[in-house]
């Protein structure tokens, strides 16, 4: 029995960093129809700068702050440099190779900040363990599922209630006619890819704690946060949360019981096999074809 | 351009032939031949890179599943290379044409990820399997290569290898000029055009994903016997961005291409070893460069200065084409002349009836126009009938076969051929292949035979060039046949694409407004152009919107209205049809005593 | 005419899409308080020819002046919040999002509800239209399409606009909603609002407009007061053909 909450409960502070990145994909899709394949580089980024910062001396709010706010900085910079001068004729392949090289570019630069060594980052969240139902979790783990549920729950309100947030979704839906609102659709744009990357760094600073950062830390997470949003279809915020949690209690079950190369075969294949079922994923919408 | 790729294959037979007799030890010649197996994964992925347009990132992975089974049936069964690299290139299309079904369906993105994550699962799979991959500590103590049990020293390996990366550029060079090529480059461009002339897409990614996978897997046996050693940590996705910038570096699409960015992206880091950690960064710097400044690469570069320098010579008349009338005329007798006919066709998006209960009947042989206001269902009439759309409910048939339901593709091998409002040419292809490729369904031959250029495919291609240059002579785009599609003038470009259209040898021609966008002399031509074209027995079903063009050729004109049909008539009737006058200028107030003025 | 202020010039426009040209040399002057419309038949370049006044498409030639200034190379964003506001062909409203949400988006410009002017236009419009107001939690989408295009067209006075352009009013419209709707712009013109009707129903069209431009193959083919175009047989012509008169 706690072994099973056990899982259950690292499953959901994993699948919440699932969830968080997937998010920041289905912000960039739905805005640009293109996403950052160096997502995964902006966890790295925020978890690295912030102890970074902290080394130099300044308190964990702030150097956590600085940090995501780089984050965001990093995000809108990708989208104006490497994605926008590619994304003007569709089914061009540039964003993604343009994308991919800068997060190439930007793991190799942290690992020669790092020495290629795994860095601690002291957060008061691991310092003690805490027991629910016989299974030993920080209360960082916990707060990673709330964080991932508060950021949909936020996404959502922003989308509703905020100017911005409606010009966002007009946008995904019709940039022509929300140009014609007098909204500037480029600026939108990079605003959401600044907005997809500020969860990025913050997913970045939340699991530093739990599993150390590193300079390939992102690769992995950012991969399978895109596994989560095709498997949720990336056109739905809310599937990409419940996705996300799902995925990673899953991994630990698989992890747990058999391997963790095993939960790598596992989640991956899950991936394929969800797109070659309902290829517009769970919660997805199919597109339509123009002709 | 043909002479200079000989020249090419000439110069690239003999440098394989000089390096292992000048290389002065056996490191380097070592080096060389992993160029060889990096050029043979290269020259394979160019197909789906410079062919399809798509993208693999999981190019390790296939290359990895390749060297296992090569080790591990060369380990356990004593295969020799030839069995052995059998075994792989099998297994890595298997797994190839797994993956790649789904994905190619959706998405171009999604192709990308999936291959990373397959590169990951292999990887595991690797590190998991232990009993039969060594898990993390490898495969070691491979055999050294044999041929039918005679063991290959380390020339007779090396001419091996050689030979296949020759072979295979060779064989992908054939490819790329066959039917298979053709199309694969004209999916890639317009997905819609493609699938209108019948091409199948999916299955057409599928097989240059196999291709691609097949050339992987080869590489990988090869590779496991070179090494005599393998573990899960050579196949990096690293590897796999290497595999890809050698296409990209080297030129996409290109011959040579793949093997120039292998030569220099195998020999890169010998001279980069200095960098140290910086290695990695020289390479995401290299791609982005690449990206920026040569997105088309070195030779891709290399061939369009060349172009600019010394542009093709205008064709001359043709010497040896068909006329039209033979071209077309045998398809349109072997049936009677084909009917189209719709029965109570209603397509709904969301909650917008488009087309509501439409029944057509275009009669066998003559010229049927479909008119009606914006907005009245035209297009969706017409995307319906060509396969693009799902009808919500009715049905509709050619000449009494049953079409609803099938896909665009299919419709078009049933007779149906289309051109496109906005037209959907093939922009970077010569006007010549954007015909032929509309001959696709009718050649005969195989991927073997296009492989080897057998007699048969050259037959027919030579055929199909003279049904193509034929059909060009027919629109009066003859001496344009070497430009490429995308520099024509506008009016030029819509007559290409009816010259595609035909040479799909349809029994119903669609025409999507035709003359929007043209001048008024070259409606005028279009008009004549129509009439022959019902004169070799094609029934023409026209969508227009120039009603000077339609008076002067419509047999029968059917007016659409919020998705209902209010009349079919003669043009003479229909113009004096007051629903049809009230369709057009929403009432008759203000006009009225105009028309009456003038009697 | 020429003593009023000329609120939009059209100089020489060309307008092309790859190797076609959609619109050759036009040139258009609009006053203020003007309803002048633009009539054609389908695919004569009417849509294009307002796509590339309200920078939607960038002309290849000619200039696109707003109140005296060269706005040619403006995109539609910046011409919005200018004043040149268009209400699109088909709508294009965002369907997913509620009827309100929509309006708001129509306020972008003075961003959003806040500004007291903003919520003057919101309760205007939907005096104009009560049907909206009953409607107003409604998803876009899910209405019909008379109420769609009412939507519409309050989206975009909601910007405030100098000018109004409306393209295809009656697209997908039953006759007696595009009645309503037309009786409804005579009614905003008579208020002081500038409007350009771009319409295939050419009678419609002319019969609430003061002057008239009639759009054949990519050109203007004639021009004057509505009262003299809807008089010519010429412009009979350029929608069923020249037969359709002379039989």
């Amino acid at each position: 029995m706690s072994t099973i909450m056990q899982y259950i409960l690292s499953g959901l502070a994993i699948g919440g960093i699932y969830a968080l990145v997937a998010l920041g994909f289905h912000i960039m899709w739905s805005s640009a129809k293109a996403v950052n394949f160096a997502h995964g580089d902006t966890l790295t980024i925020g978890a690295l700068l912030t102890i970074m910062l902290l080394a130099a001396g300044l308190p964990l709010w702030l150097a956590c702050l600085l940090a995501i706010a780089a984050g965001g900085v990093f995000g809108t910079l990708v989208e104006r440099f490497a994605v926008r001068p590619f994304a003007a004729h569709s089914g061009s392949i540039g964003w993604m190779l343009a994308t991919i090289a800068i997060g190439i570019m930007i793991e190799s630069l942290a690992t020669i900040e790092t020495n290629g060594y795994s860095l601690p980052l002291p957060s008061p969240g691991v310092e003690r363990a805490v027991r629910i139902l016989g299974a030993g979790v920080y209360p960082q783990e916990l707060l990673i599922p709330l964080v991932a549920v508060l950021a949909t729950l936020g996404l959502k309100l922003i989308q509703r209630h905020t100017l911005v947030g409606r010009a966002m979704q007009a946008i995904a839906h019709d940039k022509q006619a929300a140009s014609l609102m007098g909204i500037n659709v480029n600026a939108v744009v990079a605003l959401s890819f600044g907005l997809a990357s500020l969860l990025g760094a913050a997913a970045g600073i939340l699991i530093a704690p739990v599993v150390q950062a590193s300079a390939t830390m992102g690769v992995l997470l950012g991969l399978k946060g895109f596994a989560v949003a095709i498997i949720a279809g990336i056109t739905s915020a809310p599937g990409v949360l419940v996705v996300g949690l799902l995925f990673g209690v899953i991994e630990k079950f698989v992890e747990g019981y058999i391997s963790t190369a095993a939960r790598e075969i596992v989640g991956f294949s899950l991936m394929i096999l969800v797109l070659l079922i309902a290829p517009q994923g769970l919660f997805g919408k199919r597109e339509v074809v123009k002709v | 351009m043909k002479h200079l790729h000989t020249l090419g294959f000439l110069l690239f037979a003999l440098g394989l032939l000089i390096v292992p007799l000048t290389a002065s030890n056996e490191y380097e010649l070592r080096i060389f031949m992993l160029f060889l197996i990096y050029g043979i994964i290269a020259v394979g992925l160019n197909v789906l890179i410079g062919l399809t347009g798509l993208v693999s990132l999981g190019q390790a992975g296939l290359f990895a599943l390749g060297a296992y089974t090569g080790g591990i049936t060369a380990t356990r069964f004593g295969f020799d290379i030839v069995m052995a690299s059998l075994a792989a290139a099998l297994v890595s299309a298997l797994f190839g044409a797994i993956l790649a079904y789904p994905t190619v369906r959706v998405r171009g993105v999604y192709l990308a990820v999936i291959t990373i994550a397959f590169g990951l699962i292999i990887e595991n799979v690797a590190i998991e399997w232990q009993s039969l991959t060594g898990g993390t500590t490898g495969l070691s103590s491979i055999p050294s290569p044999n041929l039918l049990g005679v063991e290959l020293s380390g020339y007779a390996f090396y001419a091996v290898l050689a030979i296949a990366l020759f072979a295979a550029t060779l064989l992908t060079h054939n490819l790329k000029a066959s039917r298979y090529g053709r199309a694969m480059r004209a999916s890639s461009q317009s997905e819609i055009a493609a699938r209108a002339l019948g091409i199948n897409v999916t299955t057409l990614r599928t097989l240059a994903f196999v291709i691609a996978s097949m050339s992987a897997g080869i590489a990988g046996a090869f590779y496991s016997f070179l090494n005599a050693y393998i573990s899960p940590d050579i196949f990096t996705f690293s590897d796999s961005i290497r595999f890809l910038l050698m296409v990209i570096l080297g030129g996409a699409g290109s011959t040579f291409g793949p093997v120039v960015g292998a030569y220099l992206l195998t020999y890169l880091p010998e001279y980069l070893q200095q960098l140290a950690a910086w290695q990695t960064f020289a390479y995401g710097a290299l791609l982005l460069i690449v990206m920026f400044a040569l997105p088309q690469g070195i030779l891709g570069t290399l061939d369009s200065a060349l172009k600019r320098w010394r542009p093709h010579p205008r064709r001359s008349e043709p010497v040896d084409a068909r006329t039209v009338t033979d071209t077309l005329r045998p398809s349109a007798q072997d049936t009677s002349r084909a009917e189209l006919v719709t029965r109570a066709l209603t397509v709904k998006f969301g909650g917008l009836t488009a087309l509501d209960e439409a029944s057509i009947r275009v009669k066998p042989g003559e010229i049927h126009a479909l008119i009606g206001p914006n907005g009245a269902g035209k297009s969706t009439f017409v995307n319906t009938i060509s396969g693009f759309y799902r009808p919500t409910s009715g049905e509709f048939e050619i000449a009494g076969q049953q079409l609803s339901g099938k896909r665009s593709d299919e419709i078009s091998r049933l007779g149906m051929a289309r051109t496109f409002q906005n037209t959907e040419l093939f922009g970077d292809m010569s006007v010549l292949e954007n015909v032929i490729v509309g001959c696709q369904q009718h050649f005969g031959y195989g991927l073997a035979q296009a492989l080897v250029r057998s007699p048969r495919m050259r037959r027919e291609e030579r055929e199909a060039q003279r049904i193509a240059i034929a059909l060009l002579d027919f629109v009066g785009l003859a001496t344009h046949a070497d430009d490429e599609a995308r520099f024509l003038p506008f009016g030029l470009q819509r007559r290409l694409e009816i010259a595609r259209a035909l040479a799909t040898r349809p029994r119903i021609l669609l025409l999507d407004e035709p003359a929007a966008g043209l001048t008024t002399q070259e409606i005028d031509e279009l008009a004549t152009m129509i009439r022959q074209i019902a004169a070799l027995g094609i029934t023409v079903l026209l969508i227009e919107h120039h009603v000077e063009l339609i008076m002067a050729v419509a047999d029968t004109v059917t007016v659409l209205d919020y998705g209902q049909v209010i009349a079919s008539a003669p043009p003479s009737v229909v113009q004096r049809d007051p629903r049809v006058i009230e369709a057009y200028f929403g009432g008759q107030g203000d006009l009225q005593p105009t028309a009456k003025a003038n009697p | 005419m020429s003593d009023c202020e000329t609120l939009l010039e059209i100089r020489g426009m060309e307008l092309r899409y790859g190797a076609a040209i959609a619109v050759r040399d036009v040139s258009l002057r609009v006053a203020r308080g003007q309803l002048v419309a633009v009539i054609g038949n389908n695919g004569a370049g009417k849509s294009s020819m307002v796509k590339g006044a309200t920078g939607l498409v960038r002309p290849s030639a000619g200039k696109v002046l707003f109140r005296g200034e060269d706005t040619t190379a403006l995109p539609a964003h910046g011409k919005a919040k200018r004043g040149l506001v268009m209400v699109p062909e088909g709508r294009r409203l965002f369907p997913d999002q509620t009827v309100e949400d929509n309006l708001i988006l129509g306020a972008y410009v003075h961003g959003g509800l806040k500004h007291e002017k903003a919520r003057a236009s919101f309760d205007r419009v939907l005096a104009l239209f009560p049907r909206l107001k009953e409607r107003l939690r409604q998803q876009a989408g899910s209405m019909s399409g008379g109420e769609q295009q009412m939507l519409a067209i309050a989206r975009g006075l909601m910007a405030g606009p100098e000018l109004l352009v409306i393209d295809e009013l009656s697209l997908g419209l039953a006759p007696r909603i595009v009645t309503q709707l037309i009786e409804v712009l005579a009614q905003l013109n008579r208020e002081g609002l500038t409007i350009v009707l771009v319409e295939q129903l050419a009678a419609h069209a002319l019969s609430i407009a003061d002057h008239a431009y009639v759009v054949d193959n990519g050109a203007i083919g004639l021009s004057g007061p509505s009262a003299e175009i809807a008089a010519n047989p010429q412009v009979m012509d350029a929608f069923l053909g020249k037969k359709a008169v002379a039989r």
